[in-house]
């Protein structure tokens, strides 16, 4: 529900990018190049089996230990051969000895992995014993006796090694299949009468591809190392055959008098580990989760202009000409725009909004929590004299958890699974009051007796496993409380909790409020939870606040027609018909914001005027102020908030 | 319910469901659970996280075995391990919650709208041409308000309410009877789940299809129900005509669920809230085990000593209603009339 905009703002590049995913690594430069270093060397490797500038193995004694010259590109060996001959022959080898390990790896481990994860039960257990078995063999011993078994045949020492190497790729399809076996789309797949067989290949396959690939390239780098490095030893084709790992051996017992030869030798090895090492880098990019998709990007803040503390007494916090954006893949882009907001003391303020509204980014800013490729860049958060958006690290000592405190939509996901819930609260206790552990104990018998848990020092012994998401909510809320915060920001608390369950944490929040007198910013999407809770709405859409006035006013009869519009699409208000009222058409992706009236292309009372300029806001009947020039309820003139309260 | 000659297109009788606990136990998610849905009605289930509602329709489609009672499609039992035929699938199709998963992100939409026409065949039991798919599969897009070109996009290049009519396109592409919506708009916008709702009821009209509409959300499942089946701990609560159901709930769990809904009018939910304080101040105990009790006992504001130990039958309740409740008769006298409001 509460999927922001900075995950739509970032899915946007990388859906392009899933089509396919070999033009999602040649969309890259790094994939293009990588793709590119691999298809010369291999191409030429081939070739180079066959034809060669020179015999690779005709001895010239006259021209050993040449650099590079016109007749010999990359100079001669100690015997005068040619090197540029040498590894061509030598490569179409080494990269025959890494397919075969790659492919047997591959065949062997990609059917056992997916039994394993998508089958379950007693295939999966005996997979994994196998495979268990199969990871504690010393490889290195096995591929060794191999070796002498077999004469230095290295094709079989390499299949060998991709067998042994299968088990750990079977861990990982397994463990990817089992994820997606959990999937609806596995789980449809039965209900269309697919046998088990049919949907492995046909959904859980698709998903696994990733992984596979990803795995496989890294896996070819590893088998080029230990066949260069066996060859190195000796091991393999015998002399004068080239080999990789041969030449490299020559090139180090000559690397004082002559270290050319160390140079091509080397730098053939190194060029196609890097480039494979890339190749798997970008595939992984292309087929990673899309809320990574802009991960080291971040956002520009030179020029942000603050905002004036507008210094009115009352108001904990005034949020003046916010303006957040995201860096994505396709450059920056603006996702929530002059948000104007007071929080005063003792009060609730509801956050309202649909998803991709940029409730919940207003929410992260203001507590200094954006993702990483987010920033503020206009306007300010004014918290008693200081602006929040300016601090940064240490300066939020003091104001994180003490003065403003959160409540996240999952509550399991706030508490660490791995200690007990006491623990978990002492812990911020101690930080907070600075007391001892003795004195931290009764307070957090205490903060769980505040969020009316019923049997505080049993449930402070309990791992957040052991409790109902309703329970783990209070649990939350406690955290929160710990610090004593004067401001509490809940981020869609009861979204995830059933009926009753919302029922009795809004009842707690209520009991809290009246008990402590802090002030909530709740947000949330649900006008049941508005009615229920707040005082006053602020109503976002698409990244701009479209209204802001009591609870009271709203219900009574908005003044922005999108407030009327999503109020009247509640399934208990149908029309005279029987249908619900609906809102035409999808809301805007931040990248694609019209000009003047955001709301204007789904908008019934939309005319040419709305689409010409930004709209300003506009202060009408009541306490309703909406960025709406056409208003359902009568206008007055443009205000800012700081006028309107002034007044 | 209605006493017709033939029999009802899907109908469940004494329905259990075990699950697996621990190493040898089991723990039993649906426990004696019947219901009926008639060709071209709407059955809502209802309850909370843990009451069985999904368990209950993965029992129907196959997915879960059953562990005691019947499941039966025009009158036909089922096997109760969960094999069903070509035809019990074509005829029962199911949409999820969650349109993000319920699609393979590496397939088209018109790979996915497809498969289940390829899988299962037509009604004939032949498979369409390759150009008789294209037709269906672009026929059910445009049906569902999809546009065009969807058939040959990715789910990923899709909005969250879009993908869920990409979802129930591919469970009408076969021409079912009955879809099961599992929770279909919980995971949507409001504005979106209006169309979706708008959409699922435009569909039933002109398709004559008939839904099992599972949710969370009472007034979802008021709108879109005739029939209501109120759930709580894998046991049947009440159940009824939706209007008699919400307009006169005669447990006291149905009068707890409907005065904790809030509802977007300031006056009225002060007024709930106000019912619904009494309550919540009077009783707050853990969950007894479940057991020869009513699994409502911990919550209820009327049980008595009848309640912990002697399991309440279903019978006719003064509003009209089937309930499970030995105090039906108080609970409707002290209904507060804030809840139903």
């Amino acid at each position: 529900m509460s999927a922001t905009v900075a995950a739509t703002a970032a899915t946007a590049p990388a859906t392009a990018a899933r089509g396919s995913l070999l033009r999602g690594v040649l969309a890259t430069w790094r994939g293009r190049t990588a793709g590119a270093v691999l298809l010369v060397v291999v191409l030429a490797c081939l070739v180079g089996a066959f034809v060669t500038p020179y015999d690779p193995l005709a001895q010239d004694l006259a021209a050993a230990r040449q650099t590079p010259s016109g007749a010999h590109w990359l100079g001669t060996d100690l015997l005068g051969r040619d090197v540029l001959s040498r590894l061509l022959q030598g490569g179409a080898s080494s990269l025959v000895a890494v397919l075969v390990a790659v492919l047997v790896r591959t065949v062997v481990a990609l059917p056992l992995g997916l039994a394993a994860g998508h089958l379950g039960g007693r295939v999966d257990q005996v997979i994994t014993r196998v495979v268990d078995l199969v990871m504690a063999v010393p490889t290195i011993v096995i591929l060794l006796s191999v070796l002498t078994l077999f004469g230095n045949d290295l094709l079989i020492g390499m299949a060998v090694f991709g067998l042994l190497g299968s088990a750990g790729l079977v861990r990982i399809v397994r463990g990817a299949a089992l994820a997606a076996s959990q999937e609806l789309h596995v789980t449809a797949g039965r209900l269309m009468g697919l046998s088990r067989r049919q949907v492995a290949v046909r959904h859980v396959l698709s998903r696994v591809r990733g992984v596979v690939i990803v795995q496989t390239t890294l896996f070819a780098t590893i088998a080029l190392g230990v066949q260069t490095g066996l060859s190195f030893l000796g091991l393999g084709a015998p002399p004068p055959e080239p080999t990789w790992g041969g030449m490299v051996g020559e090139a180090a017992s000559v690397v004082q008098s002559y270290p050319w030869l160390m140079v091509p030798t080397g730098g053939v090895i190194a060029i196609t580990v890097l480039a494979l090492g890339v190749l798997g880098d970008v595939v992984r990019d292309t087929t990673a989760d899309r809320s990574s998709a802009s991960g080291g990007r971040s956002v520009r803040r030179r020029g942000r202009v603050p905002a004036a503390d507008p210094g009115d007494p009352d108001v904990l916090l005034a949020v003046r000409g916010l303006e957040v954006a995201f860096a994505t893949a396709a450059g920056e882009v603006t996702v929530v725009r002059d948000v104007d907001l007071d929080v005063r003391a003792g009060e609730t303020v509801g956050l309202v909004g649909e998803s991709g509204s940029g409730k919940s980014v207003v929410a992260k800013a203001v507590l200094g929590l954006l993702p990483r490729n987010g920033a503020v860049v206009a306007g300010s958060a004014w918290w008693r004299g200081t602006d929040l958006t300016g601090l940064r690290g240490r300066g939020w000592r003091g104001v994180r958890g003490s003065q403003i405190a959160l409540v996240a939509q999952d509550p399991l996901r706030a508490l660490d699974p791995t200690s007990r819930i006491g623990a978990q609260l002492g812990e911020l206790v101690r930080v907070h009051d600075r007391v001892g552990r003795r004195a931290a104990r009764v307070r957090v018998v205490e903060l769980l007796e505040q969020v009316q848990v019923i049997d505080p020092a049993e449930v402070a012994r309990r791992y957040p496993h052991e409790i109902s998401g309703g329970m783990a909510q209070r649990v939350a809320i406690a955290m929160a409380l710990a610090g004593r915060p004067r401001l509490l920001v809940a981020d869609e608390p009861t979204t995830a909790l059933d009926v009753t369950v919302q029922a009795e944490v809004l009842d707690l929040l209520r009991a809290l409020q009246a008990e402590t007198g802090m002030a909530i910013l709740l947000v949330t999407h649900d006008w049941g939870v508005v009615a229920d809770a707040c005082e006053r709405v602020v109503v976002l859409y698409a990244g701009e606040v479209v209204e802001r006035a009591d609870a009271a006013d709203v219900f009574a009869g908005p003044g922005h027609p999108y407030t009327r519009a999503l109020l009247d699409c509640s399934p208990d208000q149908p029309a005279p018909d029987g249908t619900l009222r609906t809102v035409p058409g999808t809301v805007p992706p931040p990248d694609a914001w019209p000009t003047g009236c955001h709301f204007a292309a789904r908008c019934p009372r939309a005319q040419d005027d709305c689409t010409q300029e930004g709209i300003p806001m506009v202060e009408l009947a009541g306490s309703r102020v909406a960025r709406c020039i056409h208003p359902l309820v009568p206008a007055g003139q443009p205000v800012g908030l700081t006028l309107e309260r002034s007044r | 319910m209605r006493a017709t000659g033939a029999a009802p297109l899907v109908e469940l009788d004494g329905v259990s469901v075990d699950y697996r606990w621990g190493r040898r136990g089991t723990r039993r998610a649906v426990d004696d659970v019947g219901f009926r849905v008639e060709a071209g009605a709407t059955l809502g289930l209802v309850g909370e996280s843990g009451s069985g509602k999904s368990t209950l329709a993965k029992a129907l489609v196959g997915l879960a075995p059953v562990a005691a009672g019947e499941v039966r499609l025009d009158g036909v039992v089922q096997d109760p391990a969960g094999r069903r035929d070509r035809g019990f699938l074509r005829d029962v199709q199911y949409v999820f919650q969650d349109p993000n998963s319920s699609l393979n992100p590496t397939r088209t939409v018109g790979w996915s709208v497809a498969e289940p026409l390829l899988a299962l065949g037509d009604r004939d039991g032949r498979r369409p041409g390759a150009d008789g798919v294209r037709a269906r599969v672009a026929d059910i897009l445009a049906r569902v308000g999809l546009p065009a070109d969807a058939a040959t996009r990715y789910p990923a290049q899709f909005s969250g309410g879009q993908r869920q009519r990409i979802a129930i396109a591919r469970a009408l592409v076969v021409a079912p009877r009955l879809v099961v919506c599992d929770e279909v708009v919980s995971a949507l916008d409001l504005s979106v789940q209006a169309q979706v709702l708008n959409l699922l009821t435009e569909l039933q009209r002109d398709l004559g299809l008939a839904y099992l509409f599972i949710s969370h959300d009472l007034g979802v499942v008021e709108h879109m129900a005739s029939q209501v089946l109120v759930l709580y701990r894998g046991r049947v609560m009440e159940s009824g005509a939706a209007v008699a159901v919400q307009g006169a709930p005669a447990h006291p769990y149905t009068q707890a669920l409907l005065a904790a809904a809030p509802v977007a009018d300031p006056d009225r939910q002060r007024a709930r809230r106000e019912a619904r304080a009494a309550r919540a101040a009077a009783v707050r105990s853990a969950p007894a085990p479940l057991g020869e009790s009513c699994p409502f006992t911990h919550r209820c504001l009327l049980a008595t000593d009848v309640c912990h130990e002697q399991r309440p039958a279903l019978r006719t309740s003064p509003s009209g209603t089937q309930v499970t409740c030995h105090r039906t008769e108080d609970a409707v006298a002290t209904l507060p009339p804030a809840v139903v409001a």
